[in-house]
Order: C-alpha cells, then sequence, then structure tokens
C-alpha cells in the first residue's frame, strides 16, 4: 500500500475568525501501481489533501502512512520527500538553475550524492520527460517553451526517484496537444514510478488514464470510484464541479430525446448515430 | 472606426540579440464594439503578446495599436485606453495588491477617483457577478487557484472598462468555474455590451463567440465567424474542434444532413430533426 490516509482533518487557522475546515475525516487508500486520480471543485481540499503526503503540511488529526512511513510520528522528511515527487500547479515557475543540467540536478545534489551519480540521474530523468539530453542541457531552462519548461521541472522531481509522484493538475495550462503529451509521458514514467497520484479537472483524461478517482467536496471524501462508477452517478459528478467526458454527455442529450445511444468516445458516438440514421432510411 | 484596430503589426522579444524571439509578425486585425472575439492558437503562437499590445503594456515595434482610434504608443493616451481595456491574466497570483478580496477588487476604482459609494456599488455587483461575494471579508492567499482568479475578473470588472481581454483566464478552474465565468462574460456581452476577447485553449469557449481569430506562429492564419470552426484549415492547424462540431462535421461527410451546430444541445437538436 502506497498511501494509507485515515481520518485525515485539517483547519487552516484554528482558533482564528479566518478559521476554515478544509479537510474532514478523510479515510482511504491509494494502493501501489494505483494511477490514482483526486477530483473536487476548487476549494474542496485536494490540494491540502496531497499537501500532506509529502510532510510539506503536518498532519493535525488523523493519521498517514506513506510508503511505510507513518508521519502521526516523528520521521525522516528527507526520506519520505526522496521517495515522494510532488509536482505543483504550473511546475515551471519553480525552474531557477543556470541550465537545464543543474536545474534537474538540484535534488541529487541536495541527497549528498557524487557528481558522477547526480549527472547521471539528471540524464536518465531528462531522457525520461522526452527531451534530448545533449541538445537541452547546457541551455538556460528560461529560453524554452512552455511545454519543455513543465518538462524540465517534471524531470527534476524525478531525478529523486521518487516511487510515488504526485501531480497537481499536470495539464493546466497547455494546449490540447501538450496535454496529451504530458499525459502519454505520464504514462511513459508509471513504469519506473509506479504510483502515480493527479488530482485533475479534466474529466476525459481522469476517465481515460486513472484507474481509480477519489471525489472530495467540501473537504469531505464523497468516495472512492472506478471510473465508469463515476459516470453512472451524474448528481455527484455535477456536485464535484466536473462535466461528463463530452461523447457521454451528448450521448445524454440524445437519450434524453429518445436516442438509445451510449458512448464514450467520438468514434463510438457518430457510428451509433450513423447507424440509427442508417437504419431510419433503409 | 474600429474599436481595437491592429494595423501590420510586429513584436519581438529580446530585438537586436541573438534570442530574438518574434512573436508577433505582422498582424492585422479590427475588433468592433460589443463584439465577443476568441483569440485562438496554441501556445507560443503569439495570443498572449497580442493581449499586452491591446492596451499598452507593450508597444508594437513596428505597425501601430489604436484603441478608440487613440494610438497605444502615445503616452498620454495611455490611462484612458488602460481604464477602457481591462486585462485578466492567466496566473492570478500575480494580480493581488490587498491583503482582504474586497479591498483587492476595490483597487482599481479608487485609483479612478470614484466617491465610496460608487466603488461599494461596484465592488459589491463584481464579486457578485463572479460568485465571490460571500468571501469578501477573506484573505485572497488562503483561496484556491480558481477562486483567486474569480476575484482576479471581478477585479477588472470594478473598472467597468469597455473591453476586457481574458488571457487564458477561465485554464486552472474546473469545469463548473469555467461555465460560471463564461455566463458572467456572455452576460456582461450581451446586456451591458461589453466587448470581450477570450483568449483561449477551449474550442468550446471559442463556439460560444461571434467572431474567432486563430494564431499560428506569430501571424493570424484563420479569421471570421464562428462558421471559422468548420474550416479544415483549422485541423490542419492541430488544433482541436469543440466535439459538437467535429461529430457534425462527420455526420454531414457521410451524407446525414446536421448543418453547422456550435454547442452539444444544438448538435443533439440537429440530430433528432435530421431522423
Amino acid at each position: 500500500m502506497s498511501i494509507v490516509v485515515k481520518d485525515l482533518t485539517y483547519i487552516y487557522s484554528p482558533g482564528t475568525p479566518f478559521e476554515r475546515k478544509a479537510l474532514d475525516g478523510v479515510t482511504f487508500t491509494i494502493e501501489d501501481g494505483d494511477f490514482f486520480g483526486i477530483v473536487g471543485r476548487t476549494g474542496s481540499g485536494k490540494s491540502t489533501l496531497i499537501s500532506h503526503f509529502n510532510g510539506l503540511i503536518k498532519l493535525m488529526n488523523g493519521s498517514l502512512i506513506v510508503e511505510g512511513i507513518d508521519l502521526s510520528e516523528k520521521y525522516d522528511y528527507k526520506k519520505l520527500r526522496s521517495q515522494v515527487g510532488m509536482v505543483f500547479q504550473y511546475p515551471e515557475y519553480q525552474l531557477f538553475d543556470e541550465t537545464v543540467e543543474k536545474d534537474v540536478g538540484f535534488g541529487p545534489k541536495n541527497l549528498g550524492l557524487s557528481a558522477a551519480e547526480i549527472a547521471e540521474r539528471a540524464k536518465n530523468a531528462i531522457e525520461l520527460v522526452g527531451l534530448d539530453y545533449r541538445e537541452i542541457k547546457d541551455r538556460s531552462p528560461f529560453e524554452l517553451s512552455g511545454g519543455q519548461m513543465r518538462r524540465v521541472a517534471l524531470a527534476g522531481v524525478l531525478a529523486m526517484k521518487p516511487k510515488t509522484l504526485i501531480l497537481d493538475e499536470p495539464t493546466a495550462g497547455l494546449d490540447p496537444k501538450g496535454k496529451e503529451e504530458i499525459m502519454q509521458l505520464l504514462l511513459r514514467i508509471k513504469r519506473e514510478c509506479p504510483t502515480i497520484v493527479m488530482i485533475s479537472h479534466n474529466m476525459d483524461e481522469v476517465s481515460s488514464y486513472c484507474n481509480r478517482i477519489a471525489v472530495l467536496g467540501g473537504g469531505k471524501l464523497k468516495g472512492v470510484f472506478s471510473p465508469k462508477e463515476l459516470f453512472d452517478k451524474e448528481e455527484l459528478v455535477a456536485e464535484a464541479g466536473l462535466s461528463l467526458p463530452m461523447p457521454a454527455y451528448i450521448s445524454k442529450l440524445l437519450v434524453e430525446r429518445g436516442l438509445n445511444v451510449s458512448a464514450s468516445s467520438e468514434d463510438e458516438l457518430v457510428q451509433s448515430i450513423l447507424s440509427i440514421w442508417g437504419a431510419k432510411n433503409a | 472606426m474600429s474599436f481595437i484596430e491592429f494595423d501590420n503589426v510586429s513584436y519581438s522579444y529580446s530585438a537586436g540579440t541573438k534570442n530574438e524571439v518574434k512573436a508577433v509578425k505582422n498582424v492585422s486585425f479590427s475588433i468592433e464594439k460589443g463584439e465577443l472575439v476568441a483569440l485562438v492558437g496554441h501556445n507560443g503562437s503569439g495570443k498572449s503578446t497580442i493581449a499586452k499590445l491591446m492596451n499598452g503594456l507593450l508597444l508594437p515595434q513596428s505597425g501601430l495599436v489604436k484603441v478608440n482610434g487613440l494610438d497605444t504608443a502615445d503616452k498620454k493616451n495611455l490611462f484612458d485606453i488602460r481604464k477602457s481595456v481591462g486585462i485578466v491574466f492567466q496566473n492570478p497570483d500575480n494580480q493581488m495588491v490587498a491583503t482582504i478580496i474586497e479591498d483587492d477588487v476595490a483597487f482599481g476604482p479608487e485609483n479612478l477617483g470614484l466617491d465610496p459609494k460608487e466603488i461599494r456599488e461596484r465592488v459589491d455587483f463584481a464579486l457578485k457577478s463572479v460568485g465571490m461575494y460571500e468571501y469578501r471579508e477573506d484573505a485572497p492567499f488562503r483561496l484556491s487557484g480558481g477562486q483567486k482568479q474569480r476575484i482576479a475578473i471581478a477585479g477588472v470588472l470594478a473598472i467597468c472598462p469597455e473591453a476586457m481581454v481574458l488571457d487564458e483566464s477561465t485554464s486552472m478552474l474546473d469545469p463548473t468555474g469555467k461555465k460560471e465565468i463564461m455566463e458572467v462574460v456572455t452576460r456582461l456581452n450581451r446586456e451591458k455590451g461589453m466587448t470581450v476577447i477570450m483568449i483561449t485553449h477551449f474550442m468550446e469557449e471559442a463556439a460560444l463567440c461571434d467572431k474567432i481569430i486563430v494564431m499560428n506562429d506569430g501571424s493570424v492564419a484563420l479569421s471570421g465567424g464562428r462558421q471559422t470552426l468548420y474550416d479544415d484549415r483549422l485541423v490542419e492547424l492541430g488544433l482541436k474542434l469543440p466535439m459538437s462540431c467535429s461529430v457534425a462535421k462527420r455526420l454531414n461527410k457521410s451524407g446525414m444532413n446536421v448543418g453547422e451546430v456550435y454547442t452539444p444541445e444544438q448538435l443533439a437538436e440537429a440530430i433528432c430533426r435530421s431522423l
């Protein structure tokens, strides 16, 4: 078991007029090898939840075990952070070093590794995110395109060789092509870093990539579902501020108008409409 | 005279150095008062540079940008230009100035020297428009990214500009949040006649606009009404059509004529009509 969350509660600014409960008795488990989605409206507690996973937020109430480390006791946070990689929203804003290679090697350097090992890890991580190591290593990260910068930032986290990778809206702000590229990249990364946890607002993404999805609402866990289970719960989907994937939504509109259509992709949708049309005109 | 005019405008970052990036190349277009315009294109196609050129945050290196007939390159016009064209940026964290939300939204109207009663009304209107009124006495730093973005939009609304440019301002919001902002924006456009320029990757949002300008590699590749979404060149540029349009296109090609539709609802209606 990668992450075991039990009865997690977190209150911002307790005892002040600004007091707000961000998490309220959240309990669930993320298994090794999961591609785990976390969904919910803005302000539902998603970011607060994942900030617990590598100890950025101190446990207030409840218990949390991450990669075998019990965060409710005194623990080695360096060890925790080398096992759990965290990629924030717009991670490219965190690039800082002179060259891509130095930026990516910053984490391993802080682990106290040898120069050769740092270089080796930086090279592997840069290649893992699909960039040309020789071409890019000496360039300034600030000269790169947005999509490349995001990959470099991701490489910086991967250079720590985490066992679990946590991402907060990894595709936010990218164009559709960039989004698809990052998601494909995550599938490739998953071979080396087996557990991936991802916050997303993009229903199409969650449904095509995640095997399990936790829904948060008002700081409470509404449940953990498979994509199919989730889309059958229309009210929950709406409550989580999500929309049905487009093929499912158009199918629903057609069903309401008396047609028998159930499609999970554009191709399926077009085919089933055409077959209804064909049957009527036969 | 058009409301916003770009006449053969070019802009390069780091101009004259070896790192020069030609972001906008000989771009001409015009936007009329009251239009709802989508500016679409890949990352790096020059969209955000165009946004900054619209109210004089960047000045054209060649060519001319005019707002209400006023040249943005003339310093004495800038106050009036910025009062009439407000920009909401991508990252709300860079747009917060105050420690309390309603103070943040009041910052613009205060600088216009309005009387307190008017400021109060504008702040309340703006916060209600984006659904953040109940948070008015909270601190912005405690909000989530999406909530902050709504405050940034309220900050621009409170200035009551004639035009609002949204530079991917919905990209951090969840689908419901996106829909809310689109509703606010279309309402402001329809009811108050506000000119709105949406810079967006979401072609579903572009489908709700009256006019679409497609950027590619610093130039205008295509522009026109909503029917531009049915132009095959859009797909050649690697842009993803809204699914309602792409399904309609495929059905039309197969001989089932559903016409040109722009929303899932229109698609469903058209399919039922043609059966």
